[in-house]
């Protein structure tokens, strides 16, 4: 499961404009808007947004969010990484990985269908999945027919349409997906988290940026200083609850730090 | 001239006419073809468009994604030609636009357009299973308005390509027609009133410029003629005046001619009144006193003296019927016998007739009969008549040596046939045209024996023809025998005098 994930947490690429001699360091990193992760209307909303801002803010970095259209990425997956989630890992050498967050993917269902039975035969689930965000779904067909869509919120109509069985999306993104189309039927929505698919949000440096371990290290500071002065909870607060935080949160990013921080990474590894 | 504007006017109308109408029917087939065209046209472009929206809808209404729904129909919308496009989807309308009268495009949640549009539908499947369906209107307004513009062009070009042409014929026609024509009919105008200085010669060589060569040789041959004629009148008025001369020299003449004819009648009238009174004076004298002789009056008379005066009284007779018939013909030809017509019975008339002459027949041993005769009542001169019949009979048994004399009378219609019928000598076809001639007398071997004056086939061809209005008629064979016979009107006509 890992595996198909990796592209979901690869949404954030790292292109930093870095201006030698200058006081201020200011970087433009470029991201996919996944709603309520990064969200392009307003200066630092979404979780992923407001938790690099705080970090800038705390490390003094200038840095600029710039969001790449994402239907058109889904259209034309010549140059990025939907529809081939590796497309970075393979086509580009990185300098540096910071995770900064995590996320875990779920399963939606629709129970009034559920209940009705009027979903597909067990075996041949049809479960919808945002184009691109699955590198192989050939080997996946045991799970069920996976059927992409190209935005979050067909995937859902289609759910509560009775299209597709299942949906699966980033927790977040679903939750906030299904309270936007269908505000007085969220209940009807069964999710699942699936805490196997817990998978990074990281800051990826590509070898060619100048200094590029040394911005690494400044964001990784920054994230741990975020982290213990409290600031991090808070943005997680804000997007969880309070109470639903997942338990293993601060685990499993302890864990890819271990595993991706400052740890150059080469053809896909 | 007038007649030459009215010709410029007609053959321009007719031409223009022709013109007009050939670019009108060459216009309205275009029109008509355009119109066709344009009708498939956006049928064509109707199903192309249906079509697409079949193929391109697919995928969004299948993701329920109204954002690409909405693009797509909102990307239809800029086709001026489409009126409307409604997207369904389980029944329900997922997406619509309507162009309003102004051209503005509105987003309508209902389908209520109605009006002169090419339909399509569509049906909108994914993997098999029909997802909803696709409406799309198209307006005719954009082809009737390119519709009106091309036949406003049609009608302003053929209009103006009929302007330019009459324009163009009234000046060729002016320059190649009219003009020519006008200079030959002052030319003929003139030649009519005697003025014969002006020549037609035309400097064109068509068929006016002939026509102008034409009247020119015309004018020429009029000089001529008229030269001719001037003398012509001359020796004619001269030969007048001779004639005139003659003419009163023959007037002269006829009048002294008809002097003489006048006292030559008025002689014939002395001679036939001298011939009625101072011949038949002694005759009957003649004749009375040979009766009295005969009868022995005057003393016992010997065989050859009773010869004798028979033979004066036979001539005496004879030339009393000459003198008699004589006076008649000259009576009937002078028109002073008048008729007197009276009703009778025809057969009472014939058998008095037959009663007779029967005497004389027998005298002959001719057998004399009288056919079966119907009654018939006649209106004519009775005496005129039973004279004619008569002669007839006399001649007849004149010219008859044995067989039979026959009378004979029927009606046919208004009109009266009345025969005489011999089995005598007949009459030689050449002699049937002088047969009722005066003093014509056949040469017969049977002239010496009977007596005649020759007058009486004459004088009854007169008689029938001049006062019972009829005619006279002839059948004979020569050797076998002959038919004399009247034509005559049951009534005859008595003129008012």
């Amino acid at each position: 499961m890992k595996l198909f994930m990796n592209g979901l947490i690869l949404l954030f690429l790292f292109l930093p404009l870095y201006a030698e001699g200058q006081k201020q360091l200011r970087i433009t990193l470029q991201a996919n808007e996944s709603i309520p992760i990064w969200i392009d209307k307003g200066e630092g909303e979404g979780l992923g947004c407001e938790i690099i801002h705080a970090i800038s803010q705390e490390m003094g970095i200038s840095t600029k969010i710039e969001f790449l259209p994402l239907k058109r990425l889904i259209a034309d997956t010549a140059n990025n990484d939907l529809g081939n989630p590796l497309f970075y890992m393979n086509n580009q050498s990185f300098a540096a990985i910071i995770p900064i967050a995590v996320t875990y993917s779920a399963l939606f269902s629709y129970l009034p269908h559920v209940k009705k039975c009027q979903m597909h035969p067990c075996g041949e689930k049809h479960i919808g999945v945002l184009k691109g965000t699955i590198a192989n779904t050939r080997a996946l067909e045991s799970f069920g027919q996976f059927e992409e869509s190209y935005s979050h919120e067909s995937l859902f109509k289609k759910l509560q349409k009775g299209r597709i069985d299942l949906v699966l999306e980033l927790n977040l993104v679903g939750r906030y997906t299904i309270r936007s189309l269908f505000p007085n039927e969220a209940d009807n929505f069964d999710i699942r988290v699936i805490s196997e698919t817990a998978s990074p949000i990281a800051i990826m440096i590509d070898n060619s940026t100048p200094d590029a371990l040394k911005i690494g290290h400044r964001y990784q500071e920054g994230l741990h200083r975020i982290i213990q002065n409290g600031k991090y909870r808070g943005i997680l607060q804000k997007y969880y609850g309070k109470k639903a935080i997942p338990s293993d949160w601060y685990v499993k990013l302890s864990n890819f730090e271990s595993l991706y921080t400052l740890a150059p990474l080469r053809d896909g590894q | 001239m007038k007649c030459l504007h009215s010709l410029r006017k007609k053959i321009i109308l007719w031409l223009l006419s022709i013109v007009t109408v050939t670019l009108g029917l060459f216009q309205a087939y275009l029109y008509l073809s355009l119109k066709t065209n344009l009708i498939q046209d956006l049928n064509n472009a109707a199903d192309q468009k249906v079509s697409r929206l079949e193929r391109d809808l697919n995928l969004p209404l299948w993701e329920l994604d109204n954002g690409w729904i909405n693009t797509i129909v909102d990307t239809e919308m800029r086709d001026e030609q489409v009126q409307a496009v409604y997207v369904y989807s389980s029944g329900t309308i997922t997406s619509a636009q309507y162009r309003d009268n102004s051209g503005k495009k509105i987003k309508v949640s209902t389908d209520h357009l109605q009006g002169d549009f090419i339909l399509r539908k569509g049906s909108i499947e994914h993997k098999g299973e029909k997802i909803g369906e696709v409406k799309i209107y198209l307006s005719k307004a954009l082809m009737k308005q390119r519709l009106r513009d091309e036949l406003y062009k049609a009608v302003l070009l053929t209009l103006v390509v009929s302007i330019m042409i009459s324009i163009s014929l009234e000046y060729m026609i002016n320059i190649l027609i009219i003009r020519p024509i006008t200079k030959l009919l002052d030319v003929t105008r003139h030649i009519s009133q005697g003025e014969y200085e002006y020549s037609s010669i035309l400097s064109s060589e068509d068929e006016i410029g002939y026509l102008g060569q034409s009247i020119d040789e015309m004018r020429v041959k009029i000089v001529e003629r008229e030269k001719e004629l001037v003398i012509s009148n001359y020796a004619l008025e001269k030969a007048n005046n001779s004639l005139e001369d003659k003419v009163d020299e023959r007037t002269h003449e006829l009048q002294e001619a008809n002097q003489k004819l006048q006292e030559l009648d008025k002689l014939k009238s002395m001679f036939i009144a001298s011939m009625s009174h101072e011949l038949r004076t002694p005759l009957n004298s003649i004749i009375g006193f040979a009766g009295v002789l005969l009868q022995g009056l005057s003393g016992p008379l010997n065989e050859k003296q009773i010869d004798q005066l028979h033979r004066v009284k036979s001539a005496g007779m004879h030339l009393l019927s000459l003198i008699s018939d004589v006076i008649d013909i000259s009576k009937v030809e002078a028109g002073r016998v008048t008729p007197f017509p009276e009703y009778f019975f025809l057969d009472e008339l014939l058998k008095e007739a037959f009663n007779e002459i029967e005497i004389i027949a027998k005298q002959k041993e001719l057998k004399l009969e009288i056919e079966r005769i119907p009654v018939i009542e006649m209106f004519t001169d009775k005496k005129r008549l039973y004279q004619c019949i008569l002669n007839y009979l006399s001649n007849a048994i004149k010219f008859t040596e044995k067989g039979k004399v026959v009378l004979g009378a029927g009606q046919e219609g208004d009109r009266i046939r009345i025969w005489v019928k011999d089995t005598g000598i007949g009459i030689a076809e050449k002699d049937k045209p002088r047969l009722f001639e005066a003093f014509e007398r056949l040469e017969t071997h049977l002239r010496v024996l009977p007596g005649g004056t020759g007058l009486g086939l004459y004088l009854t061809r007169k008689i029938t023809e001049t006062l019972l209005q009829g005619s006279v008629w002839l059948e004979t064979k020569e050797g076998e025998g002959s038919v004399f016979g009247l034509l005559l009107p049951q009534k005859i006509s008595i003129k008012d005098e």
